[in-house]
This record gives structure tokens, C-alpha cells and sequence, in this order.
């Protein structure tokens, strides 16, 4: 899969790049408009990153352009501003998704992954991880043979944890997907429902499945290394 | 009638003068009226000595006394305000009748020292007399001593209704005077009356706006420039404030995102002991805590540039807040706090739902924070007059008096120590005041210190 990133802040797409490579990824990175343009015109990317405000070209003349040429590559935007207008002017011009600064990288990662697999998403109607089940249809969830009784909340932030296993999810993200962006910042409320959620999903086992990556975020994995 | 008001202080000043002209004039008509009258009546009496003594008693000496007495009687019998004597070699070879107007015994009236001349009050004498004695020496050297004399009753009459007079006047001139000045006053007036309202509607938040400037040349155009360059200033002053918000933090976010991102990859590196990690998790925290600041300080200095786009649509604000409320259980239960809803009347309000939600979080939020375990937080929607009020009321351990002014500035927080502990950073509530003025909504917070606060949304209702 190949990546092309334009990004005017060096240390910024160094260290995306650097993350991405890690995960298979091939990333070109550029660091104006302009030629940004002109590598998205001559290279089939597979997604295009792109900062808004770039030197030469601005990122919407370089998001629009990019849409008019070729209008199936899907673009994240990274933005500065987070202004509700802001969003809904981006999507108008052909953004696929966007990523407010500061971001986490494994938030970008997320997102990246999901625009990649665009289409054959895992709609599967049971989750597993481990020994954890999780079954959309009926809305169950067991741990081996156990039943464990969740609450909505708990159950939608098991399921958004157990869909992107083994990958970090920052407190921002979890509070997008299960919450909404009121509870933003101020409370630790995510901290409170991983709290419940470990002690019914983890008590008396062995195997601790829902981890505290410090400073990050949390995450679902099978266990193993602590 | 505000007794403070410009109008009432001016018509009472205007009064007071106008009352002091008053009094200064009658006493001055007073006085003249006298003098003219004290004054009248003397060249009256010489007047009368001098005809009694160029006729009559010229002839004396000729004619004999019998002739002059009887001239002189017919004359000047007297009788009614005025009289006269005449003495001769110390005897007194005329007087005039008793006057009766008031009653006055001539007898009684004491005679001049001889060879007197000239004018004696005698206020005491009733009514009070004037008497002219007068020396004549006749062409063949007889000797007289002619007085003339008059009660001045009359005169104190006439002066005692001037003084009525005008003393009845006055207060009824003033009156009048004041009630016309009060009424007409609010003519010139009205200007500044618009201009203050005008002024306070663009000083709460339409700040773009300026005051029409009447081409009248006069004080008040005057004002009203003043008042537009003020309003422009502070214009400028609050745009630059936001201004700088907003670049601050936007420029802020770049770098964040960088050293996150390297601190991120770099707490992933296999091997690392555990202090290196541990010190990395730190910063990330603290990055988190800043990334919030950034966030806030964006959000609120874009709400406080107006929030123009704000979403705006008609929603039940009873609704949302027990919605909300049910959310925010499970954190009241973590903090051991009973978090009660009172009384949730569905009432529409046009808002952002996103922003008014946050203005419910962030409000029990706070309320459950400052609180102690064991504690209560109750919150109740309810209409009152065209307002939907959000209460929100605790038993935490209130707000000190002295810091209730600032709650609601960024990054203040009224004890530092315990709002380090609780993981605040000190914009909740700025953020809440940005949305509520953004909305045209009022908070207002009451709190005693060890014993709770109550903080109340006021919301206009959606007609």
C-alpha cells in the first residue's frame, strides 16, 4: 500500500512516516503543494495524507485538484482548526476524513487502516478476541463459558475496543465513537467505564485483557506479555 | 421617580436657584416698597410743616393766633391717620384731633426735646408713628415749633399683604416652574436616554455595531464619537485577545502533535526499563493535559468571537439534561456521589445540542468534583418567565465570596492545591460561560463557602 503524505512540518511526517513504515506501508513525503500535486498526479497512491495549510499550493486547492484528477484515492486531512464549519466545508471539497491537531498516532493509524480496507470492512455479526466472545445479533457477551452482563455503554465500548484489538485507542477517540465530543477534555468518564468494563470482563481471570497504555489510551489484546 | 436621574437633578437645581432668585426679589421689593413708602410719607409731613408754616403761621403775628389756630383747624383738623401740634414759646397753641385710624391719643405722644429737628420713629406707639418736628422762625422773630405727624399702620398694612403676596407666589411659580422644566427636559434629554440603551445593547455583544452619531453639533454628538472610538478600541482589544487565542493555540497544536507522535514510537521501543517508560508515559499525560488546553482555548476563543456558525435548532433542554444526566451516573457512582434530578420540565430552547450538553457536563462535572464523597449534586430544568433555567445545586465545598468573580476566567481556579488533585485545567467554566453567551444565555452561580454552590443557566425559550 502506498502512502502519500504532504506535510510542511519535517518532524511531523518523519514520524509518521517512520509509524507507518513500521506497518508495511510505503510513504512518499512531500512538503509543499505543489509538488505534492504533481506526485499525486503521477503515482497511484492508495490514500493521500495532507495538511491544510501548505507553502505553495493551500491543502483545500491541493484537495480540490486531487479530486478533480482522480476521484476514488482516499484523503485524510490533518487540521489545525477543529471549527464545526471547518469540518463540513472539508468534507464539500472531497475529504475522505480528518484528524485534529494533536493527534494521537495511533488515532491516525486507525483511521488510515480504516479508509484503506474501505469496502470489505469485518462486519462479521461475532467478535472474538481470545476468549472473549462478543455476538452483535443478540448483543452477548461471554468470557469462555461465562456470560458477563453489560450495560450499553459498557457493551458499545467493549465492541469498539474489541473491534480494533490489539490496537491503542486514545481516550478522544473512545469518547468520539462511544460518547460525543460534550464529554470532550473535561471528564475521565472513559476512565470510569474501562474501569467497570475490566473489572467484569477481567475478574478472576487469569489473562488481563484490557490494558492501560499510559499517556495513550487503552487497549483490547489476548494477553500474553504484561 | 429615580430622585438620582440627570433630569431630576437638573429641574432640582434649576429650582433651587430660580426659588433663591425668588426669595432675593421679594425681599428686595419688600424693602423698596418700604423705603418708598417711609420716604413718601416724610416728604409728606414736611410738606404739611411747611404749609402750615409759610400760611399760616407767617400770618400769625399779623392776624393773631385765634385767625391761625382756626385756619390752621380747618386745615389740618386731623382725626383720622395724621395730626399736627404746633408749640409757641413752649406752649402748645394747636393740636389736631385724636386720630382713629388706629386710635391714638395725641396727648400721649411724648414731645420732642426743644429745638429738635428732624424725623422720630416711634414704633412703639400703636402702628407705629412718624413725626417731623420742625424749628420756624417767623419773619417778625416769633419762635414755633411745628410737628407733623402720621401712623405708619396704614403703611405696614399695605407692606404685610405685599409680603403675603409674595409669599404666595413664590411656591406657586416654583411649582410651576418645576413641573414645566421636569416635563420639558425630557425632551433634550432623550437622546441620551437612546444613546445608553444603545450603548448597552452593543456593549453586551454587539460589539461591531456603533451608535448613530446625531449631526447636531451639540454635547451629545460629541459623546456619541467618544463612545464609538471606546467601542472600537475595545473592539480591536478583544479581536486582538481572540486573535491571539486562537493563533496561540493553533500554533501550539503542530508542535504537540510532533512530540507526541516521537514519544508515542518512542514508549514502544522493545527493551526499555521500566523508569524510561514510566517517564514517557508521564509526558504523554501531560501532552494529553495540554492537547485539552489547546483545545479549550480554541474552543472558547472561537465561541467568544461569536460562534456565528454555531448550529442552532430548537431542542428540549429537559431532555437533553436527563439524558445527559443518566450518561454521567456511573461517574457520580465512581465519586460517591448521589446525583438527583429534581424536576425535568421539557422546555425548547434554540441551541447547539453539542454545546449546551457541554455545558451540562462540564457544570456536574464541577459540582461533583468540588464535592465530598458522600455528597449530592441535584440538577432540575424549569421555566420561569420566558426563560428556561438549568439549576444545578451541590452541598460540595463551595466557592470563597472573594473568588466568585473570576470562576468563570480562564485558568483561574479559587484552590489551587485541591484543583491540582482533581485533574482540573481551569477552562470548564470558561467554556460554559462562552457557550451561555454565544446562546444570549445569563449564569449566575450563589455559593457559600463549606456549604455548596448553585450554579442557573438562564435560556431564552423558543417561541
Amino acid at each position: 500500500m502506498r502512502i502519500l503524505m504532504v506535510e510542511d512540518e519535517p518532524k511531523l511526517s518523519a514520524f509518521v512516516k517512520r509509524g507507518l513504515t513500521a506497518e508495511r506501508y510505503a510513504v512518499d513525503t512531500l512538503a509543499d503543494g505543489v509538488s505534492g500535486l504533481e506526485y499525486a498526479e503521477t503515482y497511484p497512491y492508495d490514500l493521500i495524507i495532507m495538511d491544510l495549510m501548505l507553502p505553495a499550493m493551500s491543502g483545500e486547492d491541493l484537495l480540490q485538484r486531487v479530486r478533480r484528477r482522480n476521484s476514488c484515492v482516499p484523503v485524510l486531512v490533518l487540521t489545525a482548526k477543529d471549527a464545526v464549519q471547518e469540518k463540513v466545508k472539508l468534507f464539500d471539497l472531497g475529504a475522505d476524513d480528518y484528524l485534529t491537531k494533536p493527534f494521537a498516532f495511533a488515532e491516525l493509524l486507525v483511521r488510515v487502516k480504516a479508509l484503506l480496507r474501505r469496502g470489505p470492512v469485518n462486519r462479521s455479526s461475532t467478535l472474538r478476541v481470545g476468549d472473549l466472545e462478543l455476538d452483535r445479533l443478540t448483543q452477548q457477551v461471554k468470557r469462555g463459558t461465562k456470560r458477563i452482563e453489560l450495560t450499553a455503554k459498557e457493551y458499545a465500548l467493549l465492541e469498539y475496543l474489541m473491534q480494533n484489538a490489539d490496537r491503542v485507542l486514545s481516550r478522544n477517540m473512545i469518547i468520539e465513537h462511544v460518547w460525543d465530543q460534550s464529554f470532550d477534555g473535561i471528564t475521565n468518564i472513559v476512565d470510569v467505564y474501562v474501569g467497570h468494563l475490566r473489572t467484569k470482563v477481567d475478574e478472576g481471570c487469569t489473562t488481563k485483557m484490557i490494558r492501560t497504555i499510559r499517556g495513550t489510551g487503552y487497549m483490547i489484546r489476548t494477553g500474553a506479555e504484561t | 421617580m429615580n430622585i438620582r436621574s440627570l433630569r431630576f437633578r437638573i429641574t432640582a437645581w434649576s429650582i433651587s436657584f430660580l426659588a433663591l432668585a425668588l426669595g432675593v426679589f421679594s425681599i428686595a421689593v419688600y424693602l423698596g416698597v418700604q423705603q418708598f413708602l417711609t420716604l413718601s410719607m416724610q416728604r409728606n409731613l414736611r410738606n404739611m410743616s411747611s404749609n402750615v408754616e409759610t400760611v399760616f403761621l407767617s400770618e400769625y403775628g399779623k392776624r393773631g393766633e385765634k385767625w391761625a389756630v382756626g385756619e390752621i383747624n380747618e386745615a389740618f383738623s386731623g382725626g383720622d391717620d395724621r395730626y399736627v401740634r404746633i408749640l409757641h414759646n413752649g406752649r402748645e397753641i394747636f393740636r389736631s384731633d385724636d386720630m382713629h385710624n388706629p386710635p391714638v391719643i395725641i396727648d400721649t405722644i411724648p414731645l420732642p426735646n426743644s429745638g429738635f429737628t428732624g424725623i422720630t420713629r416711634m414704633p412703639q406707639i400703636s402702628g407705629g408713628i412718624l413725626q417731623f418736628t420742625d424749628q420756624y422762625e417767623a419773619p417778625d422773630g416769633r419762635h414755633f415749633t411745628v410737628i407733623t405727624g402720621a401712623s405708619q399702620a396704614t403703611m405696614q398694612r399695605v407692606l404685610r399683604s405685599l409680603a403675603w403676596v409674595l409669599v404666595a407666589i413664590c411656591p406657586i411659580v416654583l411649582l410651576f416652574a418645576a413641573v414645566a422644566e421636569f416635563l420639558l427636559i425630557r425632551g433634550p434629554l432623550r437622546p441620551v436616554l437612546m444613546l445608553t440603551q444603545r450603548t448597552e445593547h452593543i456593549g453586551r455583544d454587539h460589539l461591531g455595531e456603533r451608535l448613530p452619531v446625531p449631526e447636531t453639533g451639540d454635547e451629545l454628538q460629541r459623546l456619541a464619537i467618544a463612545l464609538n472610538r471606546m467601542i472600537e478600541r475595545l473592539e480591536d482589544a478583544l479581536a486582538h485577545n481572540h486573535r491571539f487565542s486562537a493563533d496561540a493555540s493553533h500554533e501550539l497544536r503542530t508542535p504537540l502533535t510532533i512530540i507526541r507522535g516521537e514519544l508515542e514510537q518512542a514508549i514502544q521501543e522493545p527493551g526499555l526499563s521500566s523508569t524510561v517508560v514510566d517517564a514517557i508515559g508521564s509526558a504523554l499525560e501531560e501532552i494529553d493535559r495540554m492537547s485539552q488546553i489547546v483545545q479549550s482555548l480554541m474552543a472558547t476563543a472561537y465561541l467568544d468571537s461569536g460562534g456565528e456558525q454555531m448550529e442552532r435548532k430548537p431542542i428540549d433542554i429537559g431532555h437533553l439534561t436527563g439524558s445527559t444526566i443518566e450518561q454521567m451516573r456511573l461517574l457520580a457512582e465512581e465519586r460517591n456521589i448521589t446525583l438527583i434530578t429534581e424536576q425535568l420540565e421539557p422546555l425548547i430552547v434554540e441551541a447547539d445540542p453539542t454545546r449546551l450538553k457541554q455545558v451540562i457536563v462540564n457544570l456536574v462535572d464541577n459540582a461533583m468534583k468540588y464535592n465530598q464523597p458522600g455528597g449530592m449534586v441535584t440538577v432540575s430544568t424549569c421555566a420561569q418567565g420566558n426563560n428556561a433555567l438549568l439549576r444545578i445545586a451541590d452541598n460540595g465545598i463551595g466557592i470563597p465570596a472573594a473568588s466568585i468573580p473570576c470562576i468563570f476566567d480562564r485558568f483561574y481556579r479559587a484552590d489551587k492545591a485541591r484543583t491540582r488533585a482533581t485533574g482540573g485545567i481551569g477552562i470548564g467554566l470558561a467554556i460554559v460561560k462562552a457557550i451561555c453567551n454565544a446562546h444570549q444565555a445569563e449564569i449566575r452561580v450563589h455559593s457559600i463557602e463549606g456549604q455548596g454552590s448553585v450554579f442557573e443557566v438562564s435560556l431564552p425559550l423558543c417561541e
